[in-house]
């Protein structure tokens, strides 16, 4: 057993326990945030997968790095999103409950991938590893909140949902693609990949704050 | 990259931006009057997509002194049109049957778009067979939002099936035809030099891509009958 599935185990047990415990919308962001552990956990098989493959044979002419930027956010917001899709397509949740379900999931991806730097901060400089925990948690959860407004406005068009649903998923994967371009280099520009995610985030908090009840598309 | 490049990199993602911001101001105002409010949303979408996709790519060309042939930028650019395409489902979600009925006609004679979009596709394919998938990404949904473009636009011009938006489907076909030909223009590998690409090429997309912006908002204006873009018109089946 290598770090990655303890560290899953420890996050995931006492949760594990508080989610048989409690009931209702708390049980459900519990479950939701469980998920995103799951979620982050597969994604760094595959993506230890694609490593060995670009590292093995070269494959498409990419070197890691490159298969960092491309393949890695649009294969971590497939699986960040799954969990949101299947709680939408099956249960048909209320417009909150998507975008709480669609951060849970966030967050759980960016607890977990914060867990792992820290586990590997001890061979890197602690600055490094701070500003990264930060901003990539913040970017996997700006990324899960794109997601959720988005699909709490046209989840229920019927036809709509599904190319909206693609349209949001390249978005936040193009997003996330631009944050890791960045965090891969280094002076300003990592500067910049730091300061990215907060940015957006704030925008889009001070959206939802100062208008979030003019942004209600089905009245409920 | 010289610097005509990159002034017209800057101003198609200041521009993209700005109209994804204006957007999100008219899908606020749209929302508190009950009307319209899903088209400027998914507006905002499509210019959010279309900024990240040059800023991806400029980014690239920065860091990597060349864009990556394939790579998310070219799954954002397809994410704008997904964008466009839901506005197009949008537009026939609540029709009535008789609206239904009467736009059916134009379904056929619609498909003469997709068919000109894939045919330029498949040349494209020949001349370039290395990038199959990146012409396979663009071609496809750039088809399927043309035959969406043409018949409305046919059947907004013929039935007065939610007539005031044909402006709004000629703009988007002009810009899937600007596209067609950027790419004809890079596909070819001919030095037409800076003059024809940049300025003429790049600069009519951005144009266009700003002009979809426009388009929408003249229908607002028109819509003096304050029928919802996204409701059936009344009187229409009368």
């Amino acid at each position: 057993m290598i770090a990655l599935e303890i560290i899953f185990i420890c996050l995931a047990a006492p949760l594990l326990i508080a989610a048989i415990l409690l009931k209702g919308e708390t049980r459900r962001f519990i479950g939701f945030f469980m998920l995103g552990l799951a979620a982050c956990l597969l994604s760094a098989y595959i993506n230890s997968g694609i490593a060995a493959a670009v590292s093995d044979n070269g494959y498409a002419s990419l070197t890691i790095a490159q298969a960092m930027v491309q393949i890695t956010p649009i294969c971590e917001e497939i699986l960040k999103a799954l969990p949101v899709f299947f709680y939408v397509a099956v249960l048909r949740p209320k417009r909150d409950g998507i975008i709480a379900v669609s951060l849970a999931v966030g967050l759980g991806f960016a607890a977990f991938e914060n867990c792992w730097y820290a586990v590997q901060g001890s061979a890197l400089d602690v600055g490094f590893v701070l500003g990264r925990c930060l901003s990539a948690g913040v970017m996997h959860t700006t990324c899960a909140l794109l997601l959720g407004c988005g699909l709490s406005l046209i989840y229920r068009r019927g036809r709509l949902a599904a190319p909206g649903s693609f349209a949001l998923l390249c978005a936040a994967s193009t997003f996330h693609a631009i944050y890791n371009l960045l965090a891969a280099e280094e002076g300003a520009l990592l500067v910049v990949s730091y300061l990215m995610p907060f940015t957006v985030a704030m925008v889009i908090l001070t959206f939802m704050k100062l208008w979030g009840k003019d942004l209600r598309m089905d009245k409920e | 990259m010289s610097t005509l490049e990159f002034i017209d990199w800057i101003s198609y993602i200041v521009g993209a931006v700005l109209a994804s911001a204006w957007g999100i101001l008219s899908f606020r105002r749209a929302r508190k009057r009950q009307d319209n409010a899903l088209l400027f949303y998914l507006l905002a979408g499509f210019y959010a997509c279309v900024a990240m996709c040059n800023t991806f790519y400029l980014l690239t060309w920065i860091v990597e002194d060349y864009p990556f042939v394939l790579s998310p930028g070219d799954l954002s650019w397809v994410g704008g049109i997904a964008f466009l395409i839901t506005i197009a489902l949008a537009l026939t979600d609540k029709w009535t049957p008789d609206q239904q009925k009467a736009a059916k006609k134009y379904r056929l004679p619609a498909l003469i778009a997709p068919a000109i979009c894939l045919a330029f596709n498949i040349a494209y394919i020949n001349i370039y067979p290395d990038i199959i998938i990146n012409y396979l990404l663009y071609g496809i949904p750039t088809a399927i939002l043309s035959y969406y473009a043409l018949w409305l636009f046919l059947t907004g011009r013929k039935d007065g099936v939610q007539p005031v938006m044909r402006h709004y489907h000629l703009v988007v076909l002009a810009w899937v035809a600007i596209q067609l030909f950027y790419d004809l223009f890079s596909s070819l590998g001919l030095d037409y030099g800076y003059v024809v690409h940049f300025l003429i090429c790049s600069w009519l997309l951005t144009l266009a891509t700003t002009s979809i912006y426009f388009a929408a908002g003249l229908v607002t204006r028109h819509d003096a009958a304050r029928c919802s873009l996204m409701q059936p018109r009344k009187g229409a089946d009368e």
